[in-house]
């Protein structure tokens, strides 16, 4: 049990109090607690979006928190960045990859500190026989001298575990250190946390995987809504069942849809056995007309690079799919878009939907210059009408159509990003995580007009790691586990039945 | 919304000259060439002579032109680093035709004007089938370009250009150098490509976010294709109207392009990183360069010292690109707080769950 003396209030290494956190639009943590011990393994759970990722930056000094206190060995501390974190012996292992692929395995673990000696010669042999130690305690059997490029995802994740070793680090920090590793490498990674806390060392272990945490872990606590669902407990007192309504909880603020009965009479979209370049295990679906399909998954569960492949933006490999029954080889965007008529509300507005120094106007009429033009020549004023059509029809706030939608917040981005497929014409609409980093209130204009769109006949594929959103939207559920489609499931639009329904399912594949 | 009302309201208190001067586009290039032009018609009083203003029209008429060729690819989100080395090969091809092979004029310009989109289409399919960055692949085109140049004139120019094309440069309009006209006729065209026709909009849109682009349907291949095209034939352009000037068709012509085609379009406010153009920008950008070495002769500085200057400009041009990047994030910044604080106050009210 977690029960507090005064003797061991001593060996608590991080004591953050009520951490909040706010980015435009979001309030990604709102008065978040968090204790933790010497010798400690303490697991970190919550939902895509719960503030785990936030907390992890704020403790590793890459956020500062607005509010709340942080404690580091007894003293409240202000962190100046990750430098100044690292030489507090906090040791971080960020979800994606920090390498200099150009670095030999021996740099890469001492990067830290060969960052830090800029004027003084670096000594190979020397740094070969510092890694050596710290290699070793992650059981990483190669040489120092070896380049980490043509290293497996496993063992790059070994060399930077070694990496957060060799600051001398007192805690360690893992933000989903299994995400892209197989399953017998999970083991090696067990003995190694093991290992560590019996030398003391608090872990903090963020991960989806509720079998690991039994496995690995001795506490756990649980994020949802950037909030504690509770105090911390000890994994030994809680199973499975408990930990699921834990990250799910309620939906709380959300006006449930009625359930509708979609126009869904006939196939529009069918895929069968697709592969493609980025997403290489055989997917198989149909969309329905004027259905919402909602792929859920976790981030990176292959949805998008699905997605890219069936618009022609990236490369098929295997398979076939078909539109309105007509086999459909997609070659280009610009192919879907104009002769299948099939449109990308990409996941990335900034980078990978609008361009941004160019104005409202020009942002929506993108996929219809096309068609505006005579003998090359623009109908300006075709192209204004559109824009102030669909600004009105989608409520885009914008001081002026010729605004540069760089300066737009983000709801009113989205909005653009829709606008231009709308005006397309688009009869199959992909929509990839279409309310990440929008406020509440144009969150549910964004679910009213992607409800409408549907009503009108449009069919959807509803991209979406927010659970509340797949079961406010969708009409049926795609579930994708690591590049898979593991289930598929009618929505009842039951917020508590469907979201642990679709958990249990994820956690156990 | 009242939000954005505010950051524009925000903007609009800056002082006037500053706003003016951070306004992207060609403002601070005009204002500097107005400057620069009082300083000298005060410093020097033969600066405003007859017999110098065409001299300066002269040499703004194929300026101008190597800016444009530049100013199409970056906008475009490239570069040309073979701009030169296509004006070199186009001027001994229009002069070769001419004096070697007899071509009347009319013809070997056209020939000429051929020769530079098909130098532009070749930089434009390698970039797309190489997937390689347009500099490695223009630099070494550049280097195909003056080899071929210098191969087969040996370096030798062709003095004996028919009458009728070398008169194309002395043709006056009212005083004023024919060749100029022509040049704006350009300037007008071009603005024109990129405001009001489908292809234009594309290539920026491209320059702007070329995924993003890409996502919309926007041909990207085709568009980076056509731009090099485009900037293939203003090369030529420019290098013919130089030739026709000069009155001789010189292997050389070119090969001090480099630094002002960037140079001029950037201080018109062009950006380097694509997606914006200014046709009257990079006009101004090539009359502040032909100032700048018109003035130091005039001031009976060593013409050596050209370079010298003309870097400095650029940095200054540069400086004002970076304050007006600046200031937008400013501007972005206070947009955001703005829009955060709506979202909050709307939780307050709405949700039980915050209370």
């Amino acid at each position: 049990m977690i029960h507090e003396t005064p003797s061991d209030r001593t060996d608590i290494l991080l004591e953050l109090g009520n951490i909040s956190k706010s980015f435009p639009g979001v309030q990604a943590l709102d008065g978040v607690s968090l204790k933790l011990r010497a010798g400690e393994v303490q697991a970190l759970l919550g939902e895509n979006g719960a503030g785990k990722s936030t907390l992890i930056k704020i403790v590793a000094g890459v956020y500062h928190q607005d509010e709340g206190t942080y404690k580091l060995y007894g003293d409240e501390v202000t962190l100046s960045g990750p430098r100044d974190a690292s030489s507090r012996g906090i040791g971080v292992v960020h979800q994606e990859r920090n390498m200099v692929p150009t670095f030999t395995v021996g740099e890469n673990v001492l990067l830290n500190s060969i960052v830090g000696r800029s004027l003084q010669h670096v000594d190979r042999r020397r740094i070969n026989s510092e890694a050596q130690p710290y290699m070793d305690m992650v059981g990483l059997g190669i040489a120092p001298s070896h380049d980490v490029e043509g290293l497996s995802p496993a063992q790059k994740q070994l060399v930077e575990i070694a990496r957060a070793l060799a600051t001398n680090s007192r805690i360690v920090l893992l933000d989903e250190p299994t995400a892209s590793i197989a399953s017998h490498e999970v083991a090696i990674l067990q003995g190694i946390i093991r290992h560590l806390r019996d030398q003391g060392v608090a872990i903090l272990y963020v991960t989806h995987k509720l079998e690991e945490v039994f496995e690995t872990c001795d506490t756990v606590t649980v994020l949802r809504d950037g909030r504690n669902t509770g105090p911390k407990v000890a994994v030994r007192t809680t199973d499975t069942d408990k930990l699921v309504i834990q990250m799910i909880g309620r939906s709380q603020f959300d006006r449930p849809f009625r359930q509708r009965d979609a126009i869904r009479d006939k196939p529009v979209l069918e895929a069968d056995r697709f592969v493609s370049e980025f997403s290489p295990f055989p997917c198989t679906f149909s969309l329905l007309r004027g259905e919402i399909l909602g792929w859920y998954g976790l981030v990176g569960s292959g949805r998008t690079e699905l997605a890219r492949a069936i618009i022609g933006a990236d490369v098929a490999r295997e398979g076939s799919t078909h539109v309105n029954g007509e086999v459909a080889r997609i070659h280009s965007v610009a192919e879907a878009l104009h002769h299948w008529r099939i449109g990308y509300v990409s996941e990335n507005r900034q980078e990978d939907g609008l361009v941004l120094i160019h104005s409202v106007t020009r942002n929506i009429a993108i996929t219809i210059w096309r068609r505006l033009q005579r003998l090359g020549l623009l109908d300006g004023k075709a192209e204004l009408q559109t824009a102030k059509h669909y600004q009105d029809a989608l409520g885009i706030r914008t001081p002026s159509l010729r605004q540069e939608v760089v300066h737009l917040s983000g709801g009113n981005q989205q909005k653009v990003s829709v606008a231009k497929w709308l005006a397309s014409k688009c009869e199959i609409l992909i929509i990839d995580e279409p309310t990440v980093g929008i406020d509440v209130g144009t969150r549910d204009e964004i679910h009213s007009l992607v409800r409408e769109l549907a009503e009108s006949g449009v069919s959807i594929i509803l991209i979406s790691s927010d659970m509340r959103e797949m079961v406010r939207l969708a009409d049926r559920i795609l579930i994708f586990v690591r590049g898979q489609i593991v289930d598929e499931m009618p929505n009842s639009g039951d917020y508590t039945s469907m979201s642990q329904q679709i958990m249990r399912r994820l956690v156990v594949a | 919304m009242s939000a954005e009302k505010n950051t524009v309201g925000n903007a609009k208190h800056q002082g006037a000259v500053g706003k003016t001067l951070l306004a992207r586009g060609p403002n601070s290039a005009i204002m500097a060439a107005l400057l620069l032009s009082v300083l000298l018609s005060i410093a020097t009083p033969r600066f405003l002579s007859i017999e110098n203003i065409h001299v300066l029209s002269y040499g703004i008429a194929d300026l101008a032109l190597v800016a444009f060729a530049q100013m199409v690819v970056l906008a475009a989100g490239g570069m040309n680093a073979s701009i030169g080395a296509i004006g070199g090969l186009v001027t001994v091809a229009v002069g070769g035709l001419m004096e070697g092979l007899g071509v009347p004029p009319v013809l070997a310009i056209i020939g000429g004007l051929l020769l530079g989109v098909g130098c532009g289409v070749l930089n434009g399919v390698l970039i797309v089938r190489m997937r390689l960055s347009p500099f490695i692949i223009t630099l070494a085109t550049a280097s195909i370009f003056t080899g071929l140049n210098l191969g087969l004139t040996s370096g030798q120019p062709y003095y004996h250009l028919p009458d009728s094309f070398r008169s194309l440069g002395a043709w006056n309009v009212a005083g004023v150098p024919g060749l100029l006209f022509v040049t704006l006729l350009y300037a007008v065209a071009l603005a024109f490509l990129f405001r009001s026709t489908g292809i234009g909009r594309q290539i920026l849109a491209m320059g702007g976010n070329s995924r993003a682009a890409e996502l919309a349907g926007v041909p990207i291949e085709r568009c980076l294709i056509v731009v090099n095209a485009l900037s293939g034939f203003l090369a030529a352009s420019a290098a013919i109207i130089l030739t026709a000037r000069i009155g001789a068709a010189q292997p050389s012509v070119g090969e001090d392009w480099l630094l002002s085609s960037f140079a001029a379009p950037i201080i018109g406010g062009t950006s380097l990183a694509g997606g914006y153009l200014s046709v009257p920008g990079a006009f101004v950008g090539a009359l502040l360069l032909t100032l700048v070495s018109n003035g130091l002769i005039h001031l009976q500085i060593d013409v050596f010292w050209t370079a010298f200057f003309s870097g400095l400009i650029i940095l200054a041009a540069g400086g004002v690109d970076r304050i007006r990047a600046l200031n937008s994030e400013r501007l972005d910044r206070e947009q955001r707080r703005h829009a955060l604080a709506r979202p909050v106050a709307s939780l307050g009210q709405g949700t039980p769950t915050k209370a």
